[in-house]
Formats: structure tokens, sequence, C-alpha cells
């Protein structure tokens, strides 16, 4: 079977967690909490995520090619 | 009752924008007949006022609490350096008086909390989010909600900003999208280049003439984000969360189109 790999891209106050568009190699039956726990950041009641461009749920199934995006809340006027 | 015409003065001032495909007399009577509140006159909402302003809006109530710093010059375009000290929504006023005099300016030197947020709002044909601190942005969020009043909302830290507007009942509330907030936010300091906050003043200034008028299409149930250090736009389409406690009692519709 071929590995899988979505890319991961930070926002605002996350930024520099991890690098930039960073490729993430996932496993079957992943969700977004699954991976971003891996990827050491800690996952909050006030991230937003986004995949392919779409709202999404901690709990949604990532596939290969997705592109997830963690959004924090910013409050910079 | 028939909307007030434009004057012959009027026509001239804002004839470069009434050459815009598809913008007319009647959306800039519109925007002359409007009330805008601004939370927040800051490098964001500074901007916003200053373009409200000469777009021709009607009425503008700003509500910022405090005095300028020399800190707050390098963005906040209303500001000058020799009024260090003094009172920021007075500031504000003399400079939009002084570069466009027909407007309305109410100024309110407070922050918004959830026991005056209602009055502000209740008369307001459109609210303007831009306060540094995440207490303000919900107070006035769910003071919008309970009065059914459109907000933009639009924040940056760093090189990053993201921009979203909001139509009570139709469209995604703050609160829909962030449960909660981020409690390590340092109020006065993140970090912030003025040219990043006044593009985003700029867009919410866009934003909030295209839900006063009807021109164009807001950014209903999308959210913009933008990172100006590598020039990367992208969008999200957000959803409303029909559990929210903010806005979920609203009857859930469809939402608006994109």
């Amino acid at each position: 079977m071929n590995a899988s790999t979505i890319t991961v891209k930070l926002f605002g106050t996350l930024r520099g967690k991890i690098e930039s568009d960073q490729k993430v190699m996932i496993s079957e039956n992943e969700t977004i909490r699954t991976v971003i726990e891996r990827l050491a950041i800690n996952p909050q009641a006030w991230y937003l995520y986004s995949v392919n461009g779409q709202h999404a749920k901690a709990e949604t199934p990532l596939h290969d090619g997705d592109v997830l995006m963690i959004v924090p809340p910013i409050s910079g006027g | 009752m028939m909307p007030p015409q434009l004057t012959d003065n009027k026509l001239e001032r804002f004839k470069r924008q009434l050459t815009l495909s598809g913008y007319t007399k009647d959306h800039q009577i519109k925007l002359k007949n409007s009330t805008a509140l601004i939370a927040g006159v800051g490098g964001v909402g500074g901007t916003t006022a200053l373009y409200l302003a000469i777009a021709g809006i009607g009425s503008l109530k700003l509500v910022h609490s405090g005095v300028l710093t020399s800190s707050n010059l390098n963005r906040q375009i209303l500001m000058k350096e020799d009024w260090i000290g003094k009172t920021r929504v007075d500031c504000a006023k003399a400079t939009i008086h002084s570069i466009a005099s027909g407007v309305q300016v109410d100024i309110y030197d407070e922050r918004m909390t959830l026991e005056n947020s209602d009055d502000f709002v209740c008369d307001v044909d459109v609210a303007i989010s831009a306060r540094p601190n995440f207490p303000e942005r919900c107070a006035l969020n769910s003071a919008c909600v309970k009065s059914r009043v459109p907000m933009i909302e639009g924040a940056m830290f760093d090189m990053d900003a993201y921009l979203f507007s909001i139509k009570p009942g139709y469209t995604p509330c703050f609160h829909c999208l962030f449960k909660d907030a981020d409690s390590r936010w340092q109020e006065l300091e993140f970090p912030v280049l003025g040219a990043l906050s006044g593009t985003l003043g700029c867009m919410m200034a866009i934003e909030a003439i295209k839900v006063i008028t009807g021109y164009g299409q807001p950014l209903f149930s999308k959210m913009l984000l933008y990172n100006l250090a590598y020039m990367d736009f992208s969008t999200i389409a957000i959803r409303r969360d029909p559990d929210c406690p903010v806005c979920g009692a609203l009857q859930v519709t469809e939402g608006v189109k994109e």
C-alpha cells in the first residue's frame, strides 16, 4: 500500500511550531486530532480547522493529498 | 420616505467611485444614510474609519479607550506625533473631520463590554470589530447577534490576518468558529507592521460598504486568510454551529450565497 501524505499549514500564533507547509505521513483512520497530537500541537477548543478549504471538526478523517489548516483566534486590531 | 438625493458637491466629490462598475447613486445614498460602529480606532479600525469616511458614510460611532502613546504611531494613521497623551477617540474625530467634514462622528472613550455593547449597536447599520482583545470582540459579537446587526470581523497577528463578515442568523458568528478565547493573548504585545494592519482596515471598510449598500458580495460564510510576508492568500468555507450559545437560537437558515 502506498504511503499517504498531507500538507499541514499553521496560522497566526501557531506559526513556527512546525515548518511552513510541512508534509506529514498519515496512516489509515487518522483524523485531524490524531495528526496534530502527533505534531505536538496541543488541540485547543478555540482552534478552527479546515481541510481543503472546508471548515472541519477535529474528528474529521484525513486522506492522501489533503491540506489541513489550523487557525487559532487572533485579536490584533 | 424618499431618500435624500446627493447634492452637486457630493456628486463631484464621489464621481470617481460612482463610475465603479455596478456602483450607482443609490449605493452612494445608502452609504450616506448609514451609521457604522467602529470598535477600535487603532491600526485596523482607524484605517476602516478613515476609508468609510472618505467613501461618504453618513455617520460613525467610534469606541476606543485610552490615550495615544508613542508606540501607537507605527500604525495608527489617524494619530499625530504632537497628540501623544491625548484621548485617541478625540484625535480620531479631529483627523476624520479634517478630511471629511460632513461625516457625523460620535466618540466614546470606553471599552466594549457585555453591559454597554447593546446600546452601542442598537442604532447602527454595521459594526467593525477591531479591538485588540477577545473580551471586547466577544461582547460586540453577542450584541450584534442580539440586535441582528451585521458585523465585520478582522484581526491580525505578526504578518498574518483574517477577515470575515457576519450576518446573524445566516452566517457563522465569531463564537461559532472560536469556542473560547486564547487565554495567552497579550493585548499590548502582538507584533504589528502598520502596512499590514492598514490592508486589513481597508478590506474591512470595503466589506462594510458592501454590506451596507448591497454592492458586490461580502465575505459571508467565508473567511479570508493571508500572510503578507509570503503574499499567501486563501479562503475557508465556514459553517454555523447549530449549538452555538450565542447565535444558535436564531433561526437556522441555509446561509447566504457566497
